[in-house]
């Protein structure tokens, strides 16, 4: 449907495992946009703020691709809680599960990028506040490669 | 000081001053949204029709607008929905943007005393009457993939619509952006599936947009993805240009949340 098309009718990168190791779903969000300088203003920062849009921009540059936009992203392991009447909140932690993976299975040529949320302000990361480091792998084609759920 | 300690100290000192703006905010009385807008209420001064036209179904309208002036959208029959792309006129890189509507409102559900944001932080349409507050922010759209779901075969759609008037003022489809849906009744239940809910839709069903910038709009008049009534559109839907009387300082639109405050501040840059 046209809110996440990217080539008609052709889905990008569905997700072929959602596992872990205590074999709970992880959360994924797809409804929030990525953070970018016009949302820190918007949360009172004077100045520059690191935020996933220019993260996203700054991965893509450093392969030489300029995209004319970052599309609102997939958010692995992000937790927003929807509520009947349409209402998001950010209240909620993310469900913290260490070492939990997601693995994705491109089912066309891609350049994707990941940008580890530096959000410190709101308590999308929790409520420290503190950004942590995410990894990633690519892994040969192996159609159950890790998965444990 | 290291680099950390540094980065550090800075990231608290953004946390307070949000810590403080919040605080401010929440001193304010929070403000509840408009009552739905009668099907017989907000009626137009004659005087203030710019134009009137219906567009038949399946068909797509592009209308510019200018900062001030709004258009009432009315689902004359009860069974149309219209999906909604804009672009600012002077620079068609700033475009509505759904997902930033939903986040800074906090809400995936628009209506009446909701806006839609730009991707630049900006207001692009107010939505300053509406009797349903029945509409689409998150689905998208009818494709050609969709129809052929639903019809069985392609029949128009508000993608190729859509392209088709990008097209007319020389941009493609890298200049389409997810769009809204008016008079579609999409939620979703505790397991992240979509649900239809028809009982919200009555014929004359109305919203009025109010355009913060001056602004190229696409309107296309398509049925709903997940409308299970399943039949193409079979009904026009009509378009009124109007002008809308200036805001006043308590404006529902401009004032439901300090964020939507500062975004119409950011807004009024541009025509200060």
């Amino acid at each position: 449907m046209a809110n996440r098309w990217s080539i008609p009718g052709r889905s990008t990168a569905p997700i072929s495992a959602n596992s872990c190791r205590t074999s709970i779903p992880a959360r994924t969000d797809t409804l929030i946009a990525a953070c970018d300088c016009y949302r820190y203003a918007f949360l009172g920062v004077e100045g520059y703020h690191d935020n996933c849009t220019d993260n996203l921009f700054a991965g893509m540059s450093e392969l030489g691709l300029v995209p004319p936009e970052v599309p609102s992203p997939l958010n692995l392991f992000m937790n927003i809680p929807w509520s009947t009447d349409g209402a998001l909140s950010f209240a909620a932690p993310p469900l913290p599960i260490p070492g939990g993976y997601v693995q994705l299975r491109a089912e066309m040529d891609l350049v994707i990028a990941f940008s580890a949320c530096p959000q410190d302000i709101l308590p999308i990361n929790g409520k420290a506040g503190k950004p942590v480091a995410a990894h990633f792998a690519i892994a040969e084609q192996h159609p159950n490669v890790g998965v444990t759920a | 000081m290291t680099m950390a300690q540094t980065k550090q100290d800075i990231s608290e000192a953004n946390r307070r001053r949000y810590d403080e703006l919040r605080a401010a905010g929440q001193e304010l009385t929070p403000k509840a949204l408009p009552e739905p807008t009668a099907l017989d209420g907000a009626p137009i001064a004659p005087g203030a029709v710019i134009s009137r036209e219906q567009v038949p179904a399946g068909w797509y309208a592009s209308v510019r607008l200018r900062r001030g002036e709004a258009l009432r959208v009315v689902d004359d029959s009860g069974c149309s929905s219209v999906s909604l792309i804009g672009w600012r006129e002077e620079e068609t890189s700033e475009r509505i943007n759904c997902a930033d509507t939903a986040k800074v409102q906090w809400s995936a559900a628009i209506s009446k005393g909701r806006v839609l944001l730009s991707d630049m932080g900006r207001v692009v349409l107010s939505l300053i009457e509406d009797t349903g507050g029945a509409h689409d922010l998150l689905v998208g759209g009818s494709t050609p993939a969709s129809t052929r779901e639903a019809f069985g075969a392609s029949t128009r759609n508000s993608q190729e619509n859509f392209l088709s008037a990008a097209a007319k003022i020389g941009l493609s489809l890298r200049d389409i952006p997810p769009c809204v849906t008016f008079f579609a009744p999409v939620s979703l239940d505790g397991k992240g599936r979509f649900l239809w809910n028809s009982s919200r839709k009555r014929p004359g069903d109305f919203v009025d947009l109010r355009a913060e910038m001056n602004l190229v709009v696409v309107l296309s008049n398509c049925s709903h993805p997940l409308d299970p009534a399943r039949l193409p559109t079979s009904e026009p839907i009509t378009l009124i240009r109007h002008r809308a009387s200036p805001p006043s300082k308590d404006d529902p639109c401009r004032t439901t949340s300090p964020e939507i405050v500062r975004a119409f501040e950011f807004t009024d840059r541009l025509f200060a």
